[in-house]
């Protein structure tokens, strides 16, 4: 369980080609509860929210200026996730990812794309 | 201006009447989504294969793909990898992702949303699972042919949820 929040990571590979497809890997160190606990399991369980609800709400992707993909989550998401999904080299220019919690807090990490060969 | 339809009222509507339009309503809903071309639509039904072992084109490269070993660990932290096989061109695309479990209390886990900018569609991430056996669903969204849905048997040694 995350204990502390950490801004996000970003990891990108360091030979991109341009037009290939690359993977893009975001490590966030988040807490995530459901907030719920399990009131009566003598037949089927019944949860009962029992703590607040705490997740990471959406995951936004810019490339340069453009919003590429978003992400909408709920708090059946583990903790601390790592998030790896693909790109194309279209251009060089920076990619960012901005992360939102259930609460409103905003986080973002970003790194600029070089192309190499 | 007077209007045949606002005219009608409800003290007309009888029973018998009732009766009638419920039974024509229970024929002809399940009639229409038999045909195939309005379950290909943009609607919220998923397509699933006809033969899993001899999948057509169209089914190959709409069929999401799921990693996910069969028995879990720790269901706080079960891994995940979703993917399709589609072409991620301008005017034919893949919108979205979604992953889901049906017996966990918090039944969706998240929905990604891609571009053509993506050049695949592909998200590998970590899920909360209910302990016992489950089925998680996975359901991949193109722009041009719907709704296609996949799932994979799991077990859940200690519960995540």
């Amino acid at each position: 369980m995350a204990e502390k929040i950490r801004p996000p990571r970003l990891r990108i590979s360091r030979r991109i080609k341009k037009n290939k497809v690359f993977k893009v890997k975001v490590k966030f160190d988040h807490p995530s509860f459901t907030g719920l606990a399990i009131a009566d399991d003598t037949s089927d369980p019944v949860f009962n929210r029992a703590i607040p609800v705490t997740f990471i709400r959406n995951m936004l992707v810019y490339y340069g200026d453009e919003l590429v993909s978003r992400l909408r989550l709920s708090s059946g998401i583990a903790d601390e996730p790592l998030f790896t999904f693909k790109l194309k080299a279209i251009k060089e220019a920076p990619i960012k990812v901005v992360f939102i919690d259930n609460f409103g807090k905003r986080w973002e990490a970003s790194k600029k794309i070089k192309f190499k060969g | 201006m007077k209007n045949i339809d606002l005219e009608f009222k409800a003290e007309n509507f009888s029973r018998r009447k009732f009766i009638n339009y419920a039974m024509a309503a229970g024929i002809a809903i399940p009639a229409l989504s038999a045909i195939p071309g309005l379950n290909s639509a943009h609607g919220g039904v998923f397509q699933r294969p006809k033969d899993l072992e001899n999948l057509t084109e169209l089914e190959r490269i709409h069929l999401p793909k799921i990693s996910l070993p069969p028995v879990v660990e720790d269901g706080a932290q079960a891994s995940i990898v979703c993917s399709v096989d589609h072409p991620m061109d301008e005017d034919h695309y893949i919108k979205s992702i979604q992953i889901m479990n049906f017996q966990d209390p918090v039944v969706i886990k998240g929905k990604f949303f891609f571009t053509p900018a993506n050049g695949e569609a592909y998200l590998s991430t970590q899920i909360r699972l209910s302990g016992g056996d489950g089925e998680v669903w996975v359901v991949a969204e193109c722009n041009k042919h719907g709704k296609w849905a996949a799932n994979k048997k799991v077990t859940v040694a200690a519960g995540g949820c």
